[in-house]
């Protein structure tokens, strides 16, 4: 066990923004905190990195309890914060080895050029790299100490299609070499496609945990069939954004009857996490 | 410490390489004493007055007095004066400490000596400094241009890191490296004094090269001078970035103008209403001044002052950026 939390509360004056949340991660595991903005993800994960104070609860590292997140743990875990800004005036060569000096051990900054793809932009200002290669360095400097744990919080917010596959890619290499990664995103496909466990985080509780193929099984959901929010659709399921979301068992019928309605734009799918938090919560995860 | 000097040397680069802070912190307070100095002084030659009281005539530079009296009542008029009370002796006021007096006072000797018998026999010289704290306007703008570069490069530097925009940014990415806050104020207060001797030096070189100007250096004063300035302006950045974290660079701005008008870095304080001398006290940037001519030769204050100030200045900055680097790293945001 490379993590574990048990009974985390965190309270902002009379704000309780952790209700006394429990999980643990397995080393070698892409582990995911899935859920909407403001429902504890990255109050849990800044209290693990050491930004924030606990209120309550026990974090287990390595297998030992700690108190402090102290440089002993800095030093064998890596951060990309949601949102992390740089020395815009240093080369993009010259920010690696400035974080590599700061670990006792750590990967050439050369080969984490070559793993997050920013070879050609070696001397690059900061500054001057799009969104997407900046993100890929951020994550470079996640992993330049060669970390056991990697923090990644909403790593991919932000970015066009293509920079966040880029970055999917970086996290799969991970996964390869062993590494243990902690993801937080409200991006369904990201977890899915990522996470060997998800973590259903809403309002300071985890609702559910587990593998995503499992949660979708468990939560007893069918068939999906969406249709664009309208006057005519809008009682036929839960409305997220500008859909309205219907459950099905009977594909046929619920079909019939949209097309009864005059609504003939409409999609049929498999169920993803973002039915099960749906059906969970009531809302979307981008609610 | 580790990677001390690789983050002083990030500091230092993220300084020299941004537009913003490079202006600020050394091209304005050059562009400042270039302006200012090609307005005030007088480059075709020197300003020094002198007059002597003797019986014979003499040819040298100034004014002769015939009533010894008069001249000595008179003495504060004129940059130095000579009283020549025998055929051996010459007594000596200085207003001021340059190489100017002192070359004006070689060839009275000489002068004397010709006059008198055309030998090379020795005359004694009595120096009696009267008021030494007397210096001309380029010298006046030069330190008070050092005094404006160290501050800005305190104060604004110290601003960026430790208000809002800087804690949430920069500051927050260090504060999960395995990197403790006493290493973090170390490196940037080092990063600072770096700076803060590039920007002297630029200064320098500068009035060598378009003001030919010679004055007095005092290593290590100057070295004094800037570290505990530079530690002092860090502190008054703390200070604001700590009462006022979200305006902080807003106030900076505009207490950088109110310092530049009442701490006497263009223009001698005496000038100011009553009331304004008094607020003059308070700016730190007065004792700064004082503190860089002391170190070029200008005697505004006494050895001791300079040291109280400098003392100061550099416990009041250790103490603030001890204790901002500790809100720094370990104050939830």
């Amino acid at each position: 066990m490379i993590l574990k939390v048990r009974n985390l509360e965190k309270r902002y004056g009379k704000l309780q923004a952790l209700k006394g949340i429990s999980f643990q991660v397995e080393e070698g595991t892409i582990f995911s905190f899935l859920g909407p903005n403001g429902a504890g993800k990255t109050t849990t994960v800044e209290i693990l990195e050491g930004l924030r104070y606990k209120t309550l609860g026990e974090i287990y590292y390595f297998g030992r309890k700690v108190e402090k997140i102290g440089p002993e743990i800095k030093e064998r875990i890596g951060v990309c914060l949601q949102k992390t800004e740089l020395f815009k005036e240093l080369t993009v060569i010259e920010t690696l080895k400035l974080f590599r000096g700061f670990y006792r051990k750590g990967l050439d900054p050369k080969d984490v050029l070559e793993i997050v793809g920013l070879q050609e932009k070696e001397k690059s200002r900061v500054k001057n790299l799009s969104g997407g290669q900046y993100q890929r360095l951020v994550l470079g400097l996640s992993f330049i100490n060669d970390p056991e744990l990697i923090f990644l919080d909403e790593p991919t917010t932000g970015l066009d299609p293509q920079s966040r596959r880029h970055i999917w890619d970086i996290i799969l290499t991970f996964k390869k070499q062993g590494k243990t990664v902690f993801l937080t995103t409200h991006y369904m496909e990201e977890a899915e496609r990522l996470a060997d466990v998800v973590c259903i985080i809403d309002n300071g509780e985890i609702i559910v945990s587990g593998k995503p193929e499992e949660l979708i099984k468990q939560s007893g959901l069918k068939v999906i069939v969406e249709v664009p929010k309208n006057a005519k659709s809008i009682n036929l399921g839960e409305i997220v954004e500008d859909k309205v979301i219907i459950e099905t068992e009977n594909v046929n019928s619920t079909i019939q009857e949209v097309m009864n309605l005059g609504i003939e734009n409409f999609v049929v799918r498999h169920p993803t996490l973002e039915d099960v938090f749906l059906k969970l919560t009531g809302k979307g995860l981008r609610d | 410490m580790r990677n001390f000097i690789g983050l002083a040397r990030a500091l230092f680069l993220q300084a020299f390489r941004n537009k913003f802070s490079f202006f600020f912190n050394i091209l304005l307070p050059l562009i400042f004493f270039i302006m200012f100095g090609l307005v005030f002084s007088d480059l075709s030659g020197s300003n020094f007055s002198f007059a002597y009281f003797s019986d014979i005539d003499l040819n040298i530079e100034g004014v002769r007095y015939r009533d010894k009296e008069l001249l000595l009542k008179e003495k504060n008029k004129f940059d130095a004066i000579a009283i020549v009370v025998a055929d051996d002796e010459i007594i000596v006021y200085k207003n001021f400490d340059d190489y100017t007096v002192d070359s004006w006072i070689e060839s009275l000797k000489i002068e004397l000596e010709r006059k008198l018998n055309n030998s090379k026999k020795i005359l004694e010289v009595d120096e009696k400094p009267i008021n030494i704290a007397s210096i001309s306007q380029l010298e006046y703008i030069f330190t008070g241009t050092l005094a404006l570069s160290i501050m800005s490069i305190g104060m604004f530097s110290t601003i960026n890191i430790f208000s809002t925009r800087g804690k949430s940014g920069l500051i927050k990415r260090f504060k999960v490296l395995p990197l403790s806050p006493t290493s973090f104020v170390f490196s940037f207060s080092f990063s600072q004094f770096l700076i803060g001797f590039v920007s002297i030096i630029l200064i320098r070189i500068t009035s060598i090269f378009l003001f030919s100007m010679e004055i007095k250096e005092n290593l290590f004063y100057i070295v004094i001078s800037i570290i505990s300035s530079t530690l002092g302006m860090i502190g008054f950045g703390v200070i604001l970035s700590v009462l006022f974290p979200r305006i902080a660079s807003s106030i900076a701005q505009v207490l950088y103008t109110i310092f530049i008008f009442f701490s006497g870095i263009y223009f001698p304080t005496d000038f100011l209403p009553k009331f304004l001398k008094f607020i003059s006290l308070f700016t730190p940037v007065k004792y700064m001044v004082n503190m860089f001519r002391y170190s070029y030769g200008i005697k505004e204050i006494s050895q001791i002052n300079f040291f109280i100030y400098s003392i100061f200045m550099s416990l009041l900055g250790i103490f603030l950026l001890s204790y901002g680097g500790k809100i720094l790293f370990y104050k939830e945001e």
